[in-house]
């Protein structure tokens, strides 16, 4: 399992190296004067030695004591992973997207309050209220107000 | 003598006090909160001396700079997130002592070893700030990158069981780093013709990414199959450093000053690189060198000790050259000059009052910071009765915060999730992260030493090994790694004995 594993981690690593040498070498330009290291090299060097060690670990898994880890992280059932990720994902992307139109105070509430419900299926009354309530009006008072940190006041509607 | 009690008159007064106090909250607060950096605490006061006296307006950014630095421990052990990258290395063993309910334990010895270092470097400014400026100065852009070089190679000692996964790491965090416009040329790279990512990743972004999405994620499973583990209200102990630990760690703390104060002096590099390097050298020097990353005191005092003394030898350019190392000193450098103090040589000939004067608020600050935080100790600890996953939801909300709040960026926030993800990505194939995490931060300094020593050099190798310095940073890298290798195949060889 293992094997299989650091077999398909090592392609897609060189697969990833490799695309990543090719664009550099094709969009970035060779440098300007007499430098001898221009904006280019670098990224291609570190893409190649990753390429490099992508290939030994796609190599290692072939020979007989291969597997260099020991142990290995513990299997969990995919479907809770992928809810996981999903939901993180999710979460924060439309919290990035939504806080971009409505604020932050009133987003930070909405997904605090979906985030304990939806994904976490709290049901205590208090904490629905209390928690999204105190998160957003609390960061933005602290950070807002008093730090004078921007957070953003939305673009269609601005309540705060 | 006169001198020194015209400082201590202008020193020892409730203006002054009052401006540490303030100062040093600020700088905590910002310090502990992951995506608010102490440069940003700076901005923040830095309008507010304007008004203020001389000798108080030195204190309040001094204390800022000392507190910011310091509140990087607070959330690095409480939540495994650092709020600045100098606590990056404090989360290895911090958080598992956390975890262990031993949190009180963790952060006071973190204030503790904090202090120390901080006071070293102190120590060695007032004793040998002349000399250590001139060696400083001696370090170009060839000795830097050997530095950086150094730097990396404590990647062996930090890649766990697979050195081959360690490197692949390290390799992702450098290629990583490369995003965005070419430091020297100004030209874009890997940007795809968009101008948003022509700022690169910000090294803060990809910290809060790598460190806090794959531990939310991992909440919300445990939270789904039941298994998350929640420490109970009474495992949350209050318990300080005793004496006796702190004598236990005493060359730790010295090794750890040493290593901070030196690289503090050298313009450009800061506290990240003396972190990572007392933790290793720390896990190098110890009788168990494997119970690092799994709660280990040792493994908090050496980076909280390194990155404080930092400070120290921050000092040693500023005040004995003008020369700012960093944003934070930039800052810093800026407010002194409003209030007329040229930083520089001549500071120390014309204005020793006022060179004292910083002296003595350095070690104010260091005590008012100190109390600070030991006080804060019994509320801190208090956020790991919070159920994992509430806490998740608050951690993911900060994230989003923080990430946002560095730029004034949405990008950063995507991709914070992107790195995020690429991190618990890793997790799961077991490629380590805290390699990962070095490659970030000593990415930009290793590209931009290198091109531009070979500039100077007009593509020569000479430049490096015609510098004694850098063949000696170069040559214990190789010392390193090879002492790496060899414990392995020995440790390869006996389980195959045992088999």
């Amino acid at each position: 399992m293992e094997r299989r594993r650091d077999r398909v981690v090592g392609l897609a690593l060189f697969a990833l190296a490799a695309a990543w040498c090719v664009v550099a070498y094709a969009t970035i330009p060779p440098g300007f004067g007499a430098a001898a290291v221009g904006p280019r090299d670098f990224p291609i060097a570190i893409g190649l030695l990753l390429a490099l060690l992508s290939a030994l670990l796609f190599a290692s898994s072939f020979l007989p004591d291969g597997r260099a880890a020991a142990g290995g992280p513990e299997a969990l059932p995919l479907d809770a992973e992928l809810w996981a990720v999903g939901w993180t994902v999710a979460l924060v992307v439309a919290y990035a997207l939504l806080m971009r139109w409505f604020g932050f105070v009133v987003v930070t509430v909405i997904v605090v309050a979906v985030a304990l419900r939806l994904v976490l299926n709290v049901r205590s009354p208090v904490l629905l209220i209390a928690m999204p309530l105190g998160l957003g009006f609390g960061i933005f008072f602290v950070m807002g107000r008093l730090m004078e940190i921007y957070l953003p006041r939305g673009t269609f509607i601005q309540p705060f | 003598m006169d001198v020194l009690a015209v400082a201590l008159a202008e020193t020892l007064t409730l203006e002054v006090f009052a401006a540490v106090v303030f100062g040093s909250l600020v700088g905590l607060v910002f310090g502990s909160i992951p995506g608010l950096t102490f440069s940003m605490a700076l901005a923040f006061v830095l309008p507010l001396t304007f008004t203020l006296p001389t000798v108080p307006s030195i204190a309040m950014l001094m204390a800022t700079y000392i507190g910011g630095m310091t509140g990087g421990s607070v959330s690095a052990i409480l939540v495994g997130i650092p709020g600045t990258p100098s606590a990056a290395a404090t989360v290895l063993d911090g958080y598992p002592l956390a975890r262990q309910g031993k949190a009180s334990l963790a952060l006071g010895t973190a204030v503790l070893s904090s202090c120390f270092g901080g006071l070293f470097g102190l120590a060695v400014m007032i004793v040998s700030v002349d000399l250590v400026a001139r060696v400083a100065l001696a370090f170009g852009p060839a000795e830097i990158f050997a530095l950086v070089v150094f730097g990396l190679s404590t990647i062996c000692g930090l890649s766990g069981p697979s050195l081959l996964r360690g490197m692949i790491g390290g390799l992702i965090g450098l290629l990583v780093m490369t995003v965005g416009l070419d430091q020297l040329d100004g030209v874009p790279r890997m940007t795809f013709g968009s101008v948003i990512m022509m700022q690169g990743v910000e090294i803060l972004v990809a910290m809060i990414g790598l460190f806090a999405i794959p531990q939310v994620i991992q909440t919300f499973i445990g939270h789904r199959l039941g298994s998350n583990i929640r420490i109970e209200p009474r495992g949350v102990r209050m318990e300080l450093p005793s004496f006796k630990l702190l004598r236990d760690n005493a060359a730790n703390m010295l090794r750890s000053a040493l290593l901070g104060t030196g690289i503090g002096a050298i313009p450009g590099t800061g506290g990240p690189i003396a972190a990572f390097l007392a933790y290793d050298q720390a896990r190098r020097f110890s009788r168990h060198p494997e119970s690092f990353g799994k709660g280990e005191l040792a493994g908090v005092v050496a980076p909280e000790t390194a990155n404080n003394a930092v400070t120290g030898g921050a000092m040693i350019p500023l005040l004995g050259l003008g020369i700012p190392g960093d944003p934070a000193t930039a800052i810093i450098l800026g407010g002194l000059l409003i209030h007329g103090v040229a930083a520089g040589p001549m500071l120390f000939v014309e204005r020793t009052d006022v060179v004292y004067g910083i002296y003595l608020v350095i070690v104010l600050s260091y005590l008012v910071v100190v109390s600070i935080q030991l006080f804060g100790i019994r509320l801190f600890v208090h956020v790991l009765r919070i159920p994992p996953h509430i806490l998740a939801v608050a951690i993911l909300v900060m994230c989003v915060v923080g990430s946002f709040a560095i730029r004034n960026s949405f990008l950063d926030v995507y991709v914070m999730i992107g790195i995020g993800l690429a991190g618990y990505l890793m997790q799961r194939v077991d490629i380590p992260v805290t390699p990962v995490l070095l490659g970030l931060v000593l990415g930009p300094t290793l590209e931009r030493e290198l091109r531009t020593a070979l500039i100077l050099s007009e593509g020569s190798l000479d430049i490096f090994y015609t510098s004694p310095a850098a063949m000696f940073f170069f040559a214990l890298a190789l010392f390193v790694v090879a002492l790496q290798l060899l414990g392995r195949l020995r440790a390869k060889r006996a389980s195959r004995q045992e088999a």
